[in-house]
């Protein structure tokens, strides 16, 4: 099945290291089901990978049998030689749990901001972020039957969705839906400005740009001369 | 009428009407190019369709069998969204998962009027709204540093000066 979810069942994952003073590695994991023996390979380059940098770790396990769940690490970071009893910790739980685990919360909350917690509070109730997991194409077919300004508003809610809101494809159908014909000089200076900045160019200065392009087309030598002369001549433009 | 056997991604067969299924051009161009025999006992494969899904898009296809065939005329179509009928509407009232994964399907099975019935529907989902409130109703991750997202907003500001 093509699905949107993703086969290996990790919905999010995000590695980062905690504020100051803690300086502890974590990787926080939302899993859809079970994948314990990719994790487990994982667990144990990092166990290695520590000591040589001459840092120590620590190990806690708590493993519930669920399939939907939420994956807490920590290598913890300290300067005690006690290092041989502190290996990596891992913590799982129901993502159901998430939502009661203020502990979780804050430690998630800490380490990567109030929006990734946010994020994962709501992938945890099970709300699944399918818009942004789309293909592409299909992406910018949606958003082709918004208005401008809903495009404008998608565009600011984060970058995957900023990027799909600035593409040339989409944007060429915005240029012609809203103009009432699209010469084939129009197209040929879009292709070199692009679908967008042509749309939001004034009237005057397009028809500028237009005689421009056209003249560059035309002249053998690129028309770069041609055009001051042109301009020269005509001081209306 | 008769009629044809497709097979889901988890082995379900579903004994369809050849008139149903050919809405799907995907299934329409199978049939014509491997000039399949009505009395062929043998499943169309879907992989990329699983049975749940499969089934919503038939019945889909069941309800706008005798619909005229979509205007070809791709440039110059309404961008309208408030044009759904009835039965779409009550059919599309279905959790996001669903939803995007009938427009998964549909585009898979290449059916115009169902592709654009549900993305309409998104496209409902996500108008009047703010960024904020889009946000939560996708679930959407806000990655932007508090410049980038000053920087968006001003980029867009030409909606608001009205």
């Amino acid at each position: 099945m093509a699905s949107l979810l993703p086969s290996n069942g990790v919905l999010f994952d995000i590695q980062g290291q905690a504020p100051s003073p803690s300086k502890d590695f974590v990787q926080f994991i939302i899993t859809l089901k079970e994948t314990q023996s990719v994790y487990l390979d994982q667990l144990t380059s990092a166990v290695w990978r520590i000591p040589y940098l001459g840092w120590t770790t620590k190990s806690l396990r708590i493993t519930m049998l669920h399939n939907d769940q939420t994956i807490w690490r920590s290598w913890r970071i300290t300067l005690r030689n006690d290092y041989k009893r502190l290996l990596p910790s891992e913590q799982k739980e129901p993502v159901e749990d998430f939502a009661h685990d203020e502990r979780l919360q804050f430690d998630v909350g800490k380490t990567f901001g109030d929006n990734i917690l946010e994020y994962a509070r709501r992938l945890c109730k099970g709300q699944i972020d399918y818009l942004v997991r789309m293909p592409k194409p299909l992406q910018i077919y949606i958003a082709s039957f918004l208005d401008l300004e809903d495009v404008a508003m998608l565009s600011q809610t984060c970058k995957a969705m900023y990027e799909i809101c600035s593409a040339e494809a989409l944007w060429e159908q915005i240029f012609h839906h809203h103009c009432d014909t699209v010469t084939d000089e129009m197209t040929s200076l879009a292709l070199d400005m692009g679908w967008k900045q042509m749309f939001f160019t004034n009237k005057l200065q397009l028809q500028v740009k237009l005689r421009r392009h056209q003249q560059k087309r035309t002249s053998p030598d690129g028309g770069s001369t041609f055009i001051t002369e042109e301009v020269a001549s005509n001081p209306e433009l | 009428m008769p009629n044809i056997k497709l097979q889901s991604s988890d082995g379900e067969v579903f004994d369809v009407d050849v008139d149903v299924a050919k809405q799907s051009i995907t299934i329409k161009t199978m049939l014509e190019d491997l000039g399949m025999d009505e009395d062929d006992d043998e499943a169309i494969p879907l992989p990329n369709v699983n049975s749940a899904i499969l089934g919503k898009v038939l019945e889909w296809c069941q309800f706008h069998k005798d619909d005229p065939p979509p205007p070809e005329d791709e440039e110059n179509r309404e961008k309208r969204t408030d044009d759904l009928c009835g039965f779409d509407i009550d059919f599309l009232k279905v959790d996001q998962g669903t939803l995007f994964e009938l427009i998964l399907a549909a585009n898979y099975l290449d059916i115009k009027g169902l592709l654009d019935a549900s993305c309409k529907t998104v496209a409902n989902m996500i108008k009047g709204k703010t960024p904020e409130e889009i946000r939560k109703t996708f679930n959407i991750k806000n990655d932007f540093t508090p410049a980038e997202e000053e920087q968006v907003r001003k980029e867009n500001s030409w909606c608001e000066e009205k």
